[in-house]
């Protein structure tokens, strides 16, 4: 049996029912625990949805204007920077832009086992593999160290060792040349230069002219059919109204624009969403014609060849759905398939959805690793470690496999990150959600924990590791009969932490015995236990009250020590459901 | 899991009969035990903490090959005491558990996998990081193990570069290590 | 861990390493521990897997000495795990390259480490194999059972798995502290 290791996870109140539509100006946002008051309801972690609001501690952040819990969900990103997370090179933006999200230098993936490519030499000085064999001359290939892959399979090979992206570009599978986008773009561009240029309108007669140098019916890949479609239809564009032909420049379509997008519906429903100017300037558009444009005819034997293959070649021959997937055009052969560039990675910020607060904010350099700004959930609220009680039997493999019917104690250690007094309220539903209902008891919902004090990163970083040596101490003390979990009493306290104790009788997870043992649930739908049914997971719900004053908060300072003798004391407030895993429940 | 077979054998545990190349090199707290014969070729490297256990079955190992620290080879449990031959330019990565019939030339056998009983490896396989090959398994000249055992077969016709860099490999390798050899005569 | 060895079960040097007697540690005058760094039982470092190929900036080495494993502070390396410098062809002939780990690593059981370099704050679960002249940043966490197929770079907050190794995940912003090893390196009692 897989260890279990306990867990304490958070939800994120933004997932509550209804989306935050708090102003901007608004006092803190509407008490969490007043609305479940209101309709009463146990938060239930085996939902369906519940997975999606559940966060360890460690992923949240934290805004300090709203006063509230952020999760992945409820924070805006922005992207800082954008980085190869191979070679580790910053990309521009405005290279994103234009060139697409893949590194363009030399960092690809193997199309079979996505384990990064390395350029090696075909021909090595006396011999060898590997990266560093670059310094001899001769065709190089692309090797795959963990598969064994070599770009020579699909017959590609390089005349330069770097800059193998825009090389890759060039050539086709098999070796032959492609004609890149960027060149089609340039003798589009020519063509049109030539069309403004000359005094012939007549469309059908430019088009001759152009055919000079490529052949109008060659069978193109998707991306180069797609670079012909797009320089097609913005030449077209261009021509329907003048004035946005200045928008199309450098490749960019310039579809951000209102103006330019209603332009482009216009194109296809017959002008209804085209502003009056284009409406009045532009004649009919036509479709695209040949290759050149974009038109590419669907001829019926185009698909014997493939059928061709897969009878001879077999099932061997073709690539798998992930290999496909990772592929940017539909590929059906290994033989089709080409490494895939790097996709490139972003370094980001998170901005609070509500309030537009920056969260987080790290340093733009892709190699360094510190953070400008860094509100993170858990230098916020208190976090919660579990124990167990009583110390491991022997005989007992884990301290987590819990006996069903048994009471088993827990110790919940409440570790307090703020520098204030903090107030908790724990509260749990006397019977877990669910087809096997355990019976939970808190003994102690209501405590203190005493304020954080100074030297915080120290405290930070003993972290729960610290606590638990404390604790060590307490069990030994419990073996010793020393004191005995009691009703409304904290069990230990620390300078910053509170242990409590929750008292958890399992159920029993047989499905045979009276009717009457067994919750409604289950009643409804019997059947074999579900994935993951015997871990005991107790929802909790966790309200924290704190007094801190007001001054401090808005300078966003955490570090703030002047306890405010004069300073106006505003109390704050935090209510959020946890759902800690103690353990698993032992199957007869 | 290859930790909790690690008994703790010290190396005076009984010698096994070898024959061995003068031009081996075994390096220190290898491990050579069982009854059967160890047969170990010229300018093949041991490296330290190596077992080699011919207990159930003698082992042939050809020239120029790498065993690494941490594999385990032999049969591990009684079986066909045919025996097991490994050929030359042969190389076993870190913590692998070779109990092949016999392992074909050039293959290279890599950390953490396992190549179970009477199993037969072809030339200048290749099985990945812990991949797997079952008992009595024949796999084919050139395969490629990796992934979760996913298979291919590789063409790219660079065997003897492979076989030449294993060979330099060996050469440093015997530079490195210091030879432990006169212990196991 | 297990700690009954007589005679307790770690040496301290001077400068706080917590060495097991059982580790197997070959090569010891090419390895720099900067401190505080734990080493369990049965870790196999390879220090004489040296360079050979000549180095055009010295090895690194301090006094001129060869180093072929260079370790931080607080590292902490779980029972059975291997550290190997890596080696590869380079002009036609082989040679080992140094493996550098930095501070705060900590590497799980079973796990065998063939990288060039493993930066700060870097966990890497039990039963993974770090291949050939992988580079591993800052704040990296490598899950449990992953190969990380040799030459790869993984950039830093990432969360690796698989069979070949991919990045999974990011390390949030909140777990940047759990990174910290010195409280583990306490906990480790003689």
């Amino acid at each position: 049996m897989s260890t279990f290791m306990p867990y304490a996870y958070f939800q994120c109140p933004c997932t509550d029912s209804f989306p935050q539509s708090r102003n901007l100006g608004d006092e803190s946002p509407v008490s969490v625990s007043s609305s479940f008051d209101q309709d009463d309801r146990t938060f239930d972690p085996r939902a369906p949805r519940a997975n999606y609001s559940l966060y360890p501690l460690e992923h949240l952040l934290y805004c300090e204007d709203c006063h509230q819990i952020r999760c992945p969900r409820c924070v805006l990103d922005e992207i800082v920077t954008w980085y190869c997370p191979n070679c580790l090179f910053e990309v521009p933006s405005s290279t994103v832009k234009s060139e697409g999200n893949r590194c363009t230098r030399s960092c690809f993936q193997c199309p079979i086992c996505i384990a990064p490519l390395s350029v090696s030499s075909v021909e090595p000085h006396p011999e060898g593999l590997g990266a560093e064999n670059l310094t001899v001359g001769g065709p190089y290939v692309l090797n795959c160290a963990h598969c064994y892959w070599s770009s020579k399979e699909i017959g590609i090979q390089f005349d330069k060792p770097n800059g193998i992206f825009a090389q890759l570009a060039k050539i086709k599978n098999g070796g032959e040349p492609i004609i890149t986008a960027r060149e089609r773009r340039k003798d589009r561009e020519e063509r049109n230069r030539d069309t403004s240029a000359g005094p012939a309108v007549d469309e059908d007669g430019v088009q001759e002219e152009r055919a000079a140098n490529l052949d109008p019916n060659e069978i193109l890949d998707a991306e180069s059919q797609f670079s012909n479609l797009k320089a097609f239809y913005q030449s077209q564009l261009a021509e329907a109204s003048p004035t946005s032909a200045l928008t199309f420049s450098g490749g960019d379509y310039g579809y951000g624009s209102p103006g330019a997008l209603s332009r482009i519906m216009g194109l296809y429903t017959g002008g209804s969403f085209a502003d009056k100017k284009s409406k009045s300037k532009k004649g009919m558009m036509r479709e695209a014609q040949d290759a050149l444009e974009g038109l590419q005819i669907v001829s019926p034997t185009s698909e014997d060849e493939i059928i061709n293959r897969l009878q001879t070649e077999g099932w061997d021959s073709t690539a798998s759905t992930v290999q496909k997937d990772e592929q940017s055009t539909y590929t059906r052969f290994i033989n089709d398939l080409r490494p895939i560039a790097h996709l490139l990675r972003t370094k980001r910020a998170k901005r609070c959805k509500t309030c537009r607060h920056i969260l987080s904010k790290p340093e733009p350099k892709v190699q360094t690793t510190r953070f400008r700004i860094r509100l993170v959930a858990l230098n916020c609220i208190p976090s919660i470690s579990i124990n167990p009680l009583s110390p491991l039997l022997p005989g007992q493999k884990s301290a987590f496999l819990v006996t069903p019917l048994k009471p088993t104690q827990f110790l919940l250690t409440f570790t307090n990150p703020l520098f204030e007094i903090v107030k908790v309220n724990i509260a749990t539903p006397a019977q877990t959600p669910g087809r096997f209902a355990n019976k939970v008891t808190v003994l102690c919902p209501q405590f203190e924990i005493g304020a954080n004090t100074d030297a915080w990163e120290e405290a930070l970083r003993e972290g729960s590791k610290g606590i638990e040596r404390e604790k060590r101490r307490t069990k030994a003390e419990a073996t010793e009969g020393q004191h005995q979990a009691e009703a409304g009493k904290v069990w230990e306290r620390g300078r910053n932490w509170v242990s409590v104790v929750v008292e958890v009788v399992p159920a029993s997870l047989s499905f045979e015995g009276p009717d009457f043992m067994k919750s409604e649930e289950m009643l409804r739908d019997g059947g074999a236990l579900r994935e993951d049914e015997d871990v005991l997971e107790i929802p909790v719900f966790v309200r924290v009250d704190w007094e801190a004053d007001a001054a401090h908060d808005e300078s966003g300072g955490l570090s703030g020590g002047g306890r405010g003798e004069s300073e106006v004391r505003e109390k704050r407030e935090l209510a959020y459901w946890c759902v800690l895993g103690v353990g698993r429940i032992a199957q007869d | 899991m290859s930790s909790s077979k690690r008994v703790s054998t010290a190396p005076a545990a009984p010698k096994s009969p070898t024959v061995l190349a003068p031009t081996l090199v075994i390096g220190e707290h290898a491990v050579l035990t069982g009854t059967y014969l160890i047969t170990l070729g010229s300018n093949t490297v041991v490296h330290p903490r190596t077992k080699l256990n011919s207990t159930y079955a003698p082992i042939t190992i050809g020239n120029n090959c790498i065993i690494s620290e941490r594999s385990i080879i032999g049969l591990q449990s009684p079986g066909s005491d045919q025996g097991m031959t490994i050929e030359n330019g042969v190389v076993v990565e870190v913590g692998a558990i070779v109990e092949a019939k016999s392992i074909g030339e050039g293959s290279i056998i890599e950390v953490n996998a396992k190549i179970g009983k009477h199993a037969v490896l072809g030339k200048h396989c290749k099985i990945g990081p812990m991949c797997e090959v079952g008992e009595h398994e024949i796999v084919p000249d050139f395969t490629v193990l990796f992934g979760n055992g996913m298979r291919r077969i590789d063409r790219s016709g660079v065997e003897d570069l492979k076989l030449k860099m294993v060979a330099r490999q060996v050469e440093i390798l015997r530079k490195l290590i210091p030879n432990n050899l006169a212990k196991f005569k | 861990m297990s700690k009954k060895a007589p005679k307790g079960e770690y040496i301290e040097t001077d400068t706080g390493n917590k060495v097991s007697r059982r580790s197997q540690i070959i090569g010891t005058a090419n390895i720099i521990l900067g401190g505080k760094t734990v080493i369990q039982a049965e870790v196999i470092i390879r220090g004489d897997l040296l360079r050979t190929y000549p180095s055009s900036s010295g090895d690194g080495g301090k006094g001129g000495h060869p180093v072929a494993v260079a370790i931080g502070r607080y590292c902490f390396f779980a029972r059975a795990c291997d550290l190997r410098p890596p080696g590869k062809m380079y002009k036609g002939t082989f040679s080992h390259y140094p493996l550098k780990i930095a501070d705060h690593v900590f590497i799980g059981p079973s796990s065998i480490i063939e990288a060039a370099l493993v930066g700060s704050h870097v966990n890497i679960g039990a039963n993974c194999i770090i291949g050939k002249f992988v580079i591993i940043k800052d704040f990296v966490r490598v899950l449990n059972g992953t190969v990380v197929p040799p030459n790869m770079v993984i950039p830093s907050f990432s969360v690796v798995a698989g069979i070949p190794g991919r990045v999974v995940g990011e390390v949030s912003e909140g777990e940047v502290d759990g990174f910290d090893l010195r409280d583990i390196y306490r906990s480790i009692g003689n």
